[in-house]
């Protein structure tokens, strides 16, 4: 009897593990969840905001890619995960530093379906209104947009199969 | 009360703004790599993986501004001085070495006298740091490059003679400007290839070109010292002071300090139990008349009598002018 029902459950399983196996063998590379080259590709670009003025007096805003910049320009910087796997992504977490130089804009860090919180030190992060920084005393303080060292994007969800997520945040260059 | 707390704030706000932007002023270095890589951390069913994406590179472009001040705007001279400084400072406030000439000028309009630029050179760097100008300072050659660091400033000094003949109060500007060597432009205008190791450079705000003038102010402070001397002359030719004996009275009137005194006047009354001697008024010992107008003696019976001289305008130039004149006793 009871060897009985250790087969029926085998017997369940199979199916599933066949279909399984097929999904698999129809990638390139047969490879566990996260394939060698992984699933999400993160692209990130650095970005001038240009409000173009249009012949009817209204402007409209455009980008273009901040190879050069003055200080006291504004960058912004796009990063776009794509999930190129047939799975979903979940816990995504992404990071992107601001860089020397550069000064954080208070509020800029978007992204839809993500809790954004910031980091002083790239190490440990918080949303904007519970982030402490040092005095050169030691105390701590309230963080200012300057103080902020790393932005991160905690996804509530995940990446669904050959679908993006797209964060973004502005800094000006000193 | 609360009023007055949202207008104490307002204030600290635009000083934190105005600090902000000096900051920005001193600007990352022209020609710095600007680099950017985000890395992600996720799972997909059991596995985690982590990616990173590629490297942004932004490059600092240069920035061409200055700024200039002037630390002097008000110098107190006097007519006739040699060599007085006015003392300005110029900023590169661009994010990179820069290049400027340097131009000084005193024929400017708004004023009531041109001093004029010393020669052989008016313009002097302040090369021993006093503040001063002072004889260790080097001069800058008309024309020549004077190359400034980001964020560097010098202290430079216009040296102008001041012309003789005027007044109190008269004022006389001189400048100096700085422009870039290769030109000012406007703000915004790219130079390709213009900067530091052959990157672009953009004109900042200034057009990175700068000028301001210092003004000197004839000074108002001259100083007048009368010494007074008597003589006795009497009927018997002693000089006791006996009724029907002459007082012959001088005053050396001597000017100095700073500035002109204009329409100087002398007036002394003439003494109580004497009477007035007339035709007895000289300047300088020149005979003046009694009478008004005629020149710049006069002798007035009322209110109070006394006499009266003209001086006219009065340096410490003019040397001591001495009036004298006589009374007899009554």
């Amino acid at each position: 009897m009871k060897s009985q029902s250790s087969f029926a459950f085998i017997a369940l399983l199979l199916p599933l593990l066949t279909a399984a196996a097929a999904a698999e063998h129809n990638r390139p590379a047969a490879s566990p969840a996260v394939p060698k080259g992984g699933c999400i590709v993160l692209t990130t670009a650095a970005e001038q905001q240009l409000n173009v003025a249009a012949a009817d007096g209204s402007s409209s805003v455009q980008y273009q890619p901040a190879a050069r910049v003055v200080p006291g320009s504004e960058v912004v910087w796009t990063t776009t995960a794509r999930n190129n796997c047939s799975k979903p992504a979940e816990k995504v977490v992404i990071d992107q530093p601001v860089p020397e130089h550069m000064v954080f804009i208070a509020d800029s860090a978007v992204g839809g379906g993500a809790q954004i919180t910031l980091s002083v030190d790239g190490r440990d992060y918080a949303p904007a209104n519970a982030l402490t920084a040092h005095n050169a005393d030691g105390s701590a303080r309230a963080a200012r947009a300057t103080d902020v060292r790393s932005v991160r994007w905690t996804l509530t969800g995940p990446i669904a199969p050959q679908s993006e997520f797209t964060a973004r945040f502005r800094a000006v260059l000193q | 009360m609360k009023t007055t707390s949202g207008i104490w704030l307002v204030t600290a706000g635009v000083a934190a703004l105005l600090y902000a932007r000096q900051g920005i002023a001193a600007g990352t270095p022209a020609g710095t790599a600007i680099t950017n890589t985000a890395q992600v951390n996720y799972t997909v069913g059991a596995s985690t993986a982590t990616a990173t994406s590629n490297t942004t590179t932004t490059t600092v472009l240069q920035i061409l501004d200055v700024v200039e001040t002037v630390q002097t705007p008000s110098v107190a001279v006097t007519p006739g001085d040699l060599k007085k400084p006015l003392t300005f400072r110029i900023t590169n406030t661009g994010n990179g070495p820069d290049t400027f000439v340097l131009t000084p000028s005193s024929t400017l309009a708004g004023d009531n006298f041109d001093p004029v630029l010393a020669a052989p050179s008016s313009l002097y760097f302040d090369t021993d740091n006093s503040g001063d100008y002072t004889a260790g300072d080097v001069a800058y050659v008309a024309g020549a490059n004077l190359t400034l660091a980001a964020n560097a400033t010098v202290t430079v000094f216009v040296l102008n003679n001041i012309p003789t003949g005027l007044n109190n109060g008269d004022e006389g500007r001189s400048q100096i400007g700085a422009t870039r060597k290769g030109g000012a432009g406007t703000a915004g205008q790219t130079i390709p290839g213009g900067g530091v190791g052959g990157i672009d450079a953009v004109f900042g705000s200034s057009g990175d070109t700068a000028t301001q003038f210092g003004k000197y102010v004839v000074a108002n402070n001259v100083t007048m010292s009368a010494v007074k001397s008597q003589t006795f002359g009497d009927l018997f030719g002693g000089t006791r002071p006996l009724p029907g004996a002459t007082i012959t009275y001088s005053v050396a009137i001597t000017p100095g300090g700073t500035g002109t005194a204009t329409a100087a006047t002398f007036n002394d009354a003439i003494p109580a139990n004497t009477t007035y001697k007339p035709g007895s008024i000289k300047l300088n010992g020149t005979t003046l008349t009694d009478a008004a107008g005629d020149d710049a003696g006069e002798y007035l019976s009322a209110p109070a009598a006394h006499v009266s001289v003209t001086l006219g305008n009065l340096t410490q130039a003019s040397g001591v002018q001495t009036v004298s004149f006589a009374v007899t006793i009554n």
